[in-house]
């Protein structure tokens, strides 16, 4: 093994010192703004040769022979730009490109191949959107990020209003969600009427709904990677927007001559304006702000200090309905930069904060709760350029969370599960193309639980993703992973839907949960306008944490291993032309969980999932969109009467018979019945205008445009039904200097 | 015209069935289909056994509490198999102590004379005339064995030891036992000697600093392995005598020590079946007080219907004590 090694890292640097040309490097830029751009895509015209930037706008071609060439760097939403080259025998030569920006239009994605991220072009599931598709999808008055994931095949909305997204057949815990590398826990506004990332603050969102590839780690299902932007290197500006749920405002701009900042900030209007406008009292509150400042130099490192902090508060003036409050930090610092000729790193140090509690305000029908989790992190990533235009990723994270649960349980008895531990992740990730077969693949390991002594065999997690050419834009995609999770959250599996999650590590008695994703897809263009993509996945849980229903007493773990699969099929179709884009993503999907034996659909199964997003470009700077949502309904436990139960206090005293019993509902086979189909429309209109120093978007949506009563929370035991959000019109202007 | 009206033609029909879709009605309940409610728990400690047969109810809206009469199902043909032997039930009233949501007198089924034989299985059956026959099965424990490694503890001081070493032996057929520790008393009581029993706790807990002593009781407690065989299993209990001394104290202070005689105290041993063992569990919150689970899971061993039907055993050691010690 040891041998096998040496050899291999003897293979790799005597192909480096093979080296007989010099490299081209540099970055490519918003022309604009300054803002890096990454997955563009550089090449040089009339070789194989290219490159796709990397989150920080930085590419590398190596090896490149003396000559006279010229080059192309183009990224979706930009214009082309081509530049003449001279390369020398000295290197390496520096290229820079700044890209126009141009009217984004889902079009442009539809033809496979040019200006198609290479990321795209391997990986069988994965989505890159960027801050202007982000704001295409209709929105409750704000653009959301997580609004705007759940139109993607594979992804599962539980509701309008409801916190949780399920990302093939993985629960809601299930995803992983970073912001500049910064893990973040729960980052939802209004039980997840929004998200707690303001758009304006993003540059990309990468989206994995399953395979992901080494690096990322921790989670079973899903991936969201949010890039912040660094804000204008031109000239300071911002923009404000005010609409009846929100205000916010952004300013941005250079600080010095090598630092940029961008400073948001966000405050919730609703006791101002709904309250108004209802007559009710909506008795929710909540803010975010980010800050961000990021010194650039010349020699492609780069450095920055980023915050970010948000708090909710749902605070009702009834006695009879408890009080929940949230609120997420996160502070970190980010270093990249080019450490030798050929080893690009990029590291991130962090400490993020979660905290949500329930007040039961003395009500017997629930409990008070707290869930906390402080963490502390680093994650470090070196991308190291070959001659071959082989890339080799190697890294490591470290983060060390401390989780925390109070509550008060069914005795009444106060309890506190405490978990302060370690995390460590290392990889390494290998892409190349053989022919015309790419390869994106790797092994990610879990040393964090080998450290702890948990051994298991899910902690060596191999990684592959494989792509081959067809006829014409076609395409064949194969993916398989492997990945484990520590920490899940808990609640009552009985509840007919919940809105409070508390996160606990995985008893040390357990086995983490674990799964491996297979998917094989295929995609192409059918028409130059009209593209489809076809995938299947199949999941299996080797490890679930479920309740142990074989629990009888204090000797038995509340908790047990459970084993699971899912499958599915996604199919998503994109048509493009001058007056309208097309976007149509439909999911079949099944999952169930397997509880030694006993066997059912957890309540995130949903069959059917069909997303309708179109728009009309009525004018060059009006756009009519619509976007209609359809899901065929989630699984629940039907009550289905009720019994008086004894609970034979005096049993070996005076016996059993003249007890009075309590009432006792019955439950019916588990998640055997399905909630009504969810469905809804939204509709707005836009305008883009702009004058000499100011432009902005002004429009009108209708969300729910038919008014359709979709359930959002049940309670059983009071027959209390919320539905989520009802017809509701609203008007958003926003404005930009 | 007809080319032209089709479009119209469409879109009224989409737009209706828009409409027509708005109004989401949704019931978290399922079709209530009667099942027989049935609680027997034959018990050792009198010639007569009882079974409890009702059935299952719904109500409009979500509070059973509504539901003012007791369900009882009358005409049933109620037996229990114990060996070679078959007891038939009838229907008879109890007096009900607690009257806040039913009135009247509880209805039930008893056999009488009906002792039980320790060691042998029982069937249930339950012939209803509308909801048809459910039936179960259980065995009765075996007698247990308890021995007091110190019970001279009882009647006399000691530095050294704190604890009672009790000894019990636990029967293959029984899942759980519960040991209990009484005191036996006469205490004068307006002139009149009145025969009392107190319970000792298992162990005393004590809060540093607040000057308070909690009493904690003997839960029923798993059988520490699974049986061998038909051999008995020793399960050793630590009872802390701390506990026995502070209930005697209690004693003599209600009463004072020239009103109260003391006769002995009692060890009981309680063995139960495992389908009473896993019942009494599960609807106490599975008596987990570290749990964090906020289900409230079902039990039952009721075939076709719900409820339970278990049985337990009572052994028991008396040491006798002297008046005043």
């Amino acid at each position: 093994m040891r041998q096998k090694s040496v050899i291999m890292l003897c293979m790799l640097f005597s192909e480096l010192a093979a080296a007989q040309g010099v490299d081209i490097r540099g970055i490519v830029a918003d022309s604009a703004t300054g803002e890096k751009l990454p997955f563009a895509n550089v090449v040089l015209v009339g070789t194989n040769k290219g490159a796709a930037t990397n989150m920080n706008g930085f590419y590398l071609i190596p090896n490149v022979l003396p000559g006279e060439y010229e080059m192309t760097a183009s990224s979706i939403g930009y214009a082309k730009r081509t530049q003449k080259v001279h390369v020398g025998t000295v290197g390496p030569v520096i290229v820079e490109f700044r890209l126009p920006a141009k009217a984004v239009e889902f079009s442009e994605v539809v033809v496979t191949g040019q200006g198609k991220p290479e990321l795209l072009e391997i990986n069988t599931s994965v989505h890159v959107l960027d801050q202007r598709e982000l704001q295409r999808v209709p929105q409750v008055m704000m653009d959301d990020v997580f609004r705007s994931i759940q139109i993607l095949p594979g992804v599962v909305s539980a509701s309008d209003v409801n916190s949780h997204f399920y990302v093939r057949g993985g629960a809601s815990d299930q995803n992983l969600i970073l912001l500049d590398g910064m893990k973040i826990y729960n980052p939802y506004h209004a039980f997840g009427a929004f998200s707690i990332f303001d758009s304006d603050i993003l540059k990309t969102t990468e989206v994995y709904t399953g395979a992901f590839p080494p690096g990322f780690g921790g989670r079973l299902s899903s991936v969201i990677n949010l890039t912040s932007r660094d804000g204008r290197a031109t000239t300071v500006g911002g923009g404000a927007s005010v609409n009846f749920l929100a205000s916010k405002l952004r300013v941005e701009g250079p600080l010095l001559s090598d630092i940029r900042f961008i400073a948001t900030g966000r405050k919730s209007l609703f006791k101002n304006t709904l309250s108004t406008m209802f007559g009710k009292d909506v008795p929710l509150s909540f803010y975010d702000a980010f800050v961000k400042l990021t010194r650039e130099n010349e020699d492609f490192s780069r450095y920055g200090v980023q915050g970010f902090f948000s708090s909710d508060a749902l605070v009702s003036t009834k006695k009879t309905e408890p009080d929940y409050r949230w609120k997420n930090h996160a502070v970190g610092f980010t270093a990249s930069g080019l450490i030798q000729d050929r080893v690009f790193v990029y590291g991130v140090g962090f400490e993020n904060y979660f905290e949500a509690t329930r007040d039961h305000k003395g009500l017997s029908t629930v409990t008070p709760a707290r869930t906390r989790i402080k963490e502390t992190g680093m994650y470090l990533n070196a991308t190291l350029y070959t001659d071959r235009h082989d890339l080799y990723f190697f890294g490591f994270e470290f983060t060390f969370p401390s989780v925390e649960y109070d509550l008060i349980n069914n005795f009444g008895v106060p309890r506190r599960l405490l978990s302060s531990y370690v995390e460590a992740w290392s990889w390494v990730r290998y892409q190349s193309r053989i022919a015309d077969l790419q390869i994106d693949g790797g092994i990610h390991f879990d040393i964090g639980s080998m450290f702890q002594r948990r051994i298991n065999f899910a902690m060596v997690q191999p990684r592959l993703n494989l792509s081959h050419p067809l006829d014409g834009t076609w395409r064949a995609k194969a993916s398989y992973g492997r990945f484990n999770q520590n920490i899940i959250t808990v609640n009552n599996e009985d509840d007919v839907i919940p809105i409070f999650d508390a996160w606990v590590r995985v008893p040390n008695e357990l086995n983490p949960e674990q799964a491996d994703h297979y998917v094989l897809g295929v995609e192409g263009n059918i028409l130059p306008t009209l593209s489809l993509s076809v995938q299947s996945y199949y999941k299996y849980y080797g490890a679930l944490v479920t309740y142990n229903r074989d629990k009888i007493d204090a000797l038995d773990p509340d908790y047990v291993n459970s084993k699971g699969e899912s499958y599915g099929l996604e199919t998503l179709v994109r048509y493009g032309d001058e007056l309208m884009d097309l976007y149509l993503a439909y999911t079949l999907g099944r999952t169930t969980v397997d509880i030694h034996g006993f066997r059912y659909p957890p309540r995130y199964d949903r069959r059917h999932t069909l997303n309708l997003l179109s728009i009309f470009h009525l004018l060059e700077k009006l756009d009519l969109t619509v976007r209609w949502e359809l899901g065929s309904g989630l699984p629940f436990t039907q009550s289905v009467g009720y019994y008086d139960r004894l609970h034979l206090p005096g049993v070996f005293d005076e016996g059993f018979v003249s007890e009075t019993g309590k009432a006792y509902t019955l439950l019916g086979p588990k998640n055997a019945a399905r909630l009504p189909w969810h469905h809804r429309m939204d509709v707005s209109v836009m305008y883009r205008f702009s004058t000499s120093v100011l432009k902005g978007r002004a429009g009108v949506t209708i969300v729910n445009l038919y008014n359709r009563k979709n359930v959002f929370y049940f309670d059983r035991t009071t027959g209390r039904r919320v539905n989520t959000l009802p017809f509701f019109p609203s008007a958003n202007i926003e404005v930009e200097m | 015209m007809i080319g032209s009206s089709k479009p119209y033609g469409i879109l009224i029909a989409v737009v209706s069935l828009f409409l027509g879709s708005c109004d989401n009605a949704f019931n978290p309940k399922g079709l209530h289909e009667p099942k027989v409610v049935v609680y027997s728990i034959l018990s050792p400690n009198e010639s007569k056994q009882f079974v409890r047969l009702g059935l299952t109810y719904d109500v409009e809206g979500f509070d059973p509490t509504v539901h003012q009469v007791e369900e009882f199902i009358e005409g049933a043909v109620i037996s229990v198999q114990m060996g070679s032997q078959t007891f038939a039930f009838r229907d008879t009233v109890v007096a009900r102590p607690d009257s806040t949501r039913y009135r009247g007198p509880i209805k039930a089924y008893v056999a009488d004379p009906f002792r039980l034989i320790p060691g042998s299985p029982v069937r249930l059956s339950v012939t209803t005339p509308q909801y048809g026959t459910v039936s179960a099965e259980s065995t009765i424990p075996q007698n247990g064995i308890i021995q007091v490694k110190n019970s001279y503890l009882l009647t006399q001081s000691s530095e050294f030891e704190t604890q009672l070493i009790v000894l019990v032996d636990i029967a293959p057929n029984a899942r759980g036992y519960l040991l209990r520790h009484f005191v036996v008393y006469d205490a004068l009581k307006s002139g009149v000697w009145v025969r009392e029993r107190r319970e000792f706790p298992v162990s005393v807990v004590v809060f540093a600093g607040r000057n308070e002593r909690v009493f904690v009781f003997p839960k029923l407690t798993r059988r520490s392995s699974e049986p061998y065989r038909d051999n008995l299993q020793t399960e050793t209990i630590v009872v802390d005598r701390l506990g026995y001394l502070l209930v005697i104290d209690q004693i003599l202070k209600d009463y004072g020590a020239n009103n109260v005689k003391f006769r002995y105290t009692l060890f009981q041993l309680n063995q139960v079946d495992a389908h009473l063992y896993s019942y009494y569990n599960v609807v106490n919150g599975f008596q987990d007080q570290y749990s964090i689970r906020t289900d409230t899971p079902d039990y039952t061993n009721i075939r076709g219907g719900v409820g339970v039907f278990g049985a337990f055993m009572v052994d028991s050691v008396r040491i006798v004590l002297p008046e005043q010690f």
